[in-house]
């Protein structure tokens, strides 16, 4: 255990960006971004995600949004903490542990 | 996800540095057919043991087992994604309290907390519900008020010419080194100018600076010390690839 090892939901400011989420792997399925900050997203699905699923993805920041030359990707590592069910969908919350800006 | 007990009695674990704590939880949960102590910790070190190997739905976690509690729950639900963790503590203070939920804790109880409410409690966090008493709850309140008139005031308006600058080298994936060189100071001054940006943005690091420039179109009009050739964005907003490693 490392007890000083610190990750960033300490002051996690939450943006709710709406985005759309592809996932690739052994299955693929759709999904949105409901919200994301830098401690975690979460993402409503159209399958069943496990808790404790270990996933890496993408995110991919629009130049034109940014105001970037280029569009930006941060690839990001992380763990499904949360299923749950909301309104008839899946919804799957992650915990981001690291991430790298992609260049 | 733990698996539901024999008869659905909630499964708890007391990791307390008291063994008269430790004692008298088990004996105010003994008459209840709901709730089901499966361990008893004093340590640190036990707790962890114990939620990695049995099936542990509540924990109920003193913070005078570690030095730093809100860093320590992060770490317990890392093992145990679904493991609700009630924080006792002997006086919860407002830091602690915004620290430990930001953690992931689902309750905050003191020491001296009510037979019959640390049972209601313990059946309130394991069915998903939040935990807090009032104090906690205008604690929260502030916190969540003062976080959200942060990102309110004109960010624009906040940032200098040479923050801004730095802000478009981070989002562009510049290295703090890359950024002094472009920007013609040192490392050292581009991370105090960092520090001083989080503080004005009220954010945390790089991600959050990006996110945040995002939604608030920060570098609309900020050129880039060294323009670069001009690509299309692919389609409209962010895409997002997720690459699943099911266990």
């Amino acid at each position: 255990m490392k007890d000083g090892e610190f990750v960033e939901l300490r002051n996690a400011v939450r943006f709710p960006l709406r985005l759309p989420i592809e996932v690739k792997g052994n299955r693929s399925f759709e999904a949105e971004m409901r919200d994301i900050s830098a401690g975690g997203v979460l993402f409503r699905v159209d399958s069943d995600v496990a808790v404790g699923s270990v996933l890496e993805f993408t995110i991919k920041l629009p130049a034109g949004e940014l105001g970037t030359p280029e569009d930006v990707e941060v690839a990001c590592f992380g763990r499904v903490t949360r299923a749950f069910r909301e309104d008839e969908h899946n919804m799957v919350a992650v915990t981001i542990d690291e991430y790298r800006f992609e260049r | 996800m733990a698996e539901p007990a024999s008869g659905g009695s909630v499964r708890i674990l007391v990791a307390d540095t008291e063994f008269l704590f430790r004692v008298g939880i088990t004996k105010i949960f003994a008459g209840e057919n709901d709730l089901s102590i499966v361990g008893l910790a004093g340590t640190l070190g036990e707790a962890l043991k114990t939620v990695t190997e049995l099936a542990v739905d509540v924990l109920l976690l003193d913070t005078r087992l570690t030095l730093t509690p809100a860093a320590t729950v992060g770490e317990v639900l890392k093992y145990a994604p679904s493991l609700k963790v009630v924080s006792v503590a002997p006086q919860p203070n407002e830091q602690e309290t915004i620290d430990l939920l930001r953690r992931g804790v689902s309750g905050i109880v003191s020491r001296d907390i009510d037979p019959e409410l640390i049972m209601r409690c313990v059946r309130k966090v394991n069915a998903g519900e939040i935990w807090l008493d009032n104090q906690g709850v205008n604690w929260l309140i502030r916190a969540y008020t003062e976080q959200a008139s942060q990102t309110q005031e004109a960010p624009r308006a906040r940032l200098s010419d040479k923050e801004q600058l730095i802000v478009a080298g981070v989002v562009r994936g510049l290295k703090n080194k890359d950024i002094a060189n472009e920007v013609g100071t040192t490392e050292q001054v581009v991370k105090n100018y960092l520090r001083k940006i989080y503080d004005k943005l009220g954010i945390a690091d790089r991600l959050e600076l990006a996110l945040y420039c995002v939604e608030n179109r920060l570098l609309d009009t900020v050129p880039t010390p060294k323009p670069r050739a001009y690509v299309a964005a692919a389609g409209v907003g962010m895409s997002v690839r997720v690459y699943s490693e099911e266990n």
